[in-house]
């Protein structure tokens, strides 16, 4: 087996005074697709988000190699780790085309591959992001993500408030992102779809792995 | 009559274009870190005296010193951004108000020493006689600071819509945390914030201190119509600030000219007054998450 791409141990959180990670051991491996299973609060968010670098951490992190558990999150960025939040969270008054090019690193952005995998956001690449749909706004949230050319993409609650037509179209769409070798790392409460995407499961209680 | 009502509005203009550079520059540190910046009126004060002392030494007008005056005024934004923002940027906005206002204090005082308390007059624009319509003898000066100012308008728009840096700007001030998540260093981006808006603060020194003198002290007066321009244009709303200098700067000189100074600085709150009451959000309103 090849090294893992993000290893974690020992990794603990605190949102103030309350513990929300506790001695989280977890690997993912190049191109390996892991589901985060666990009800509200069980932590799944609080660990996608110490992965993406904005919850302060004790304990190891790994990712390609490199010691990441002091990088700040736009090192981790840079590194290959990308990140969708719960929420969406597109740059509302920027314009489609806009939120795709501020994610990327080239000096002449090119969208292309993300239009490919979501023509709706290349017709509405001149639309402010605040004016798209649910749908759109999630597929936006992904091709940010993937223009910064991810190794490993932090999905949380993708599908939440989906129509469960756009949620089929963004779950194909995840398949092929897969396929082209990115690791995913996905937060959803819905099993049967967690496990129809992903290779294995983690099951995440008040913070901790369950085996 | 002609004359003085062309006269009146070239003048208008004039102002209003120096202020619309104040007023950008505070908008653009707001929309950066989400607090006001109460040194933004001595940093104009600083360019001023910047455009004073280049204006002595070097004799030349001061379309050409410009440049000089923007790098240094940047320079000044930067340490301002290191000693009254960073070391409390995790704190809350009253920290970065106070702050702010200390550093401007300072400001203030070590160009009280340096220069004195009296009114400073920079070096013109250009050198050149006044245009001739007919008539009607227009002040080039007041020609080339609408133009100057003109020219940096346009360029600010053209690097917030049109550059990479300007996305990362608008991007940071959007999302702090999902500015980080796609990659952008956003201390760096506020850091440049404050060098991009303390270099328009210059300029906006450079180009008042031929018409308007300078003195140490104008500072307070200079955020507060800042301040009122924002507030009248929409709160972090850049072209809006642009309408509301354009109403702070005619209040001022029609008010001055038709009544008196006084009366001018009434008509100008009697304005933000009735602004508040009928559209409180400001001309353009702002729109959560839809700023810069």
């Amino acid at each position: 087996m090849s090294a893992p791409l993000l290893q974690l141990e020992n990794l603990s959180a605190r949102r103030g005074a309350t513990p929300v990670l506790r001695n989280i051991a977890l690997a993912v491996q190049p191109g390996e697709r892991v589901a985060l299973i666990g009800d509200n609060g069980a932590g799944k968010s609080s660990l996608l988000l110490a992965i993406a670098g904005h919850l302060p951490t004790q304990g190891s992190a790994r990712f390609a190699g490199q010691d990441i558990a002091a990088a700040p999150a736009h090192r981790r960025a840079r590194l290959g780790i990308g990140f969708c939040p719960e929420g969406r969270r597109v740059f509302a008054g920027m314009s489609v085309s806009d939120n795709l090019a501020v994610a990327s690193r080239e000096r002449q952005p090119d969208p292309a591959s993300v239009y490919r995998l979501f023509p709706e956001l290349e017709r509405r690449r001149h639309t402010m992001a605040w004016q798209l749909s649910g749908g759109e706004q999630q597929m936006l949230a992904v091709g940010r993500a993937l223009m910064g050319r991810p190794r490993l993409l932090l999905l949380d609650e993708p599908f939440l408030g989906l129509s469960p037509d756009a949620g089929a179209r963004l779950l194909e769409a995840l398949r092929t992102i897969a396929l082209g070798g990115v690791s995913l790392l996905l937060a959803d409460q819905d099993l049967e779809r967690s496990q129809s995407l992903c290779e294995r499961s983690i099951f995440l209680d008040r913070g901790e792995i369950r085996l | 009559m002609a004359e003085l009502i062309a006269q009146l509005a070239l003048n208008t203009l004039a102002l209003a274009a120096a202020y619309a550079l104040v007023a950008l520059g505070f908008v653009l540190v707001i929309n950066a870190v989400g607090a006001v910046n109460f040194a933004h009126g001595d940093l104009v004060v600083a360019g001023g005296f910047i455009a004073v002392l280049l204006g002595q030494w070097f004799d030349l007008p001061g379309v050409v010193l410009a440049p000089a005056v923007l790098l240094l005024a940047g320079t000044l934004g930067l340490i301002l951004s290191l000693l009254a923002y960073f070391p409390l940027r995790r704190g809350p906005p009253v920290g970065i108000y106070v702050s702010t206002i200390a550093v401007g204090v300072m400001l203030q005082n070590a160009l009280l020493n340096i220069f004195g308390a009296a009114p400073r007059r920079g070096p013109s624009l250009v050198e050149a006689a006044p245009l001739r319509l007919g008539e009607i003898a227009l002040s080039t000066q007041a020609i080339a600071t609408i133009v100057a100012a003109g020219v940096l308008v346009l360029g600010l728009h053209l690097l917030l819509q049109r550059t990479q840096f300007g996305r990362r700007l608008r991007a940071t001030a959007q999302d702090p945390l999902m500015a980080e998540s796609v990659g952008i260093d956003t201390r760096l981006t506020i850091a440049l914030s404050f060098i991009v808006a303390a270099a328009l603060a210059g300029a906006a020194g450079l180009l008042l201190t031929p018409l308007h003198f300078v003195s140490p002290h104008d500072g307070a007066a200079l955020i507060l119509k800042a301040y009122v321009a924002t507030v009248i244009g929409g709160w972090g709303r850049l072209h809006g600030a642009l309408l509301g200098a354009l109403i702070v700067a005619g209040s001022e000189v029609i008010g001055a000219t038709l009544l008196s100074q006084p009366a001018a600085e009434a008509l100008l709150y009697i304005v933000l007054l009735a602004m508040l009451w009928l559209k409180p959000d400001g001309l353009f309103g702002e729109a959560a998450g839809r700023r810069a």
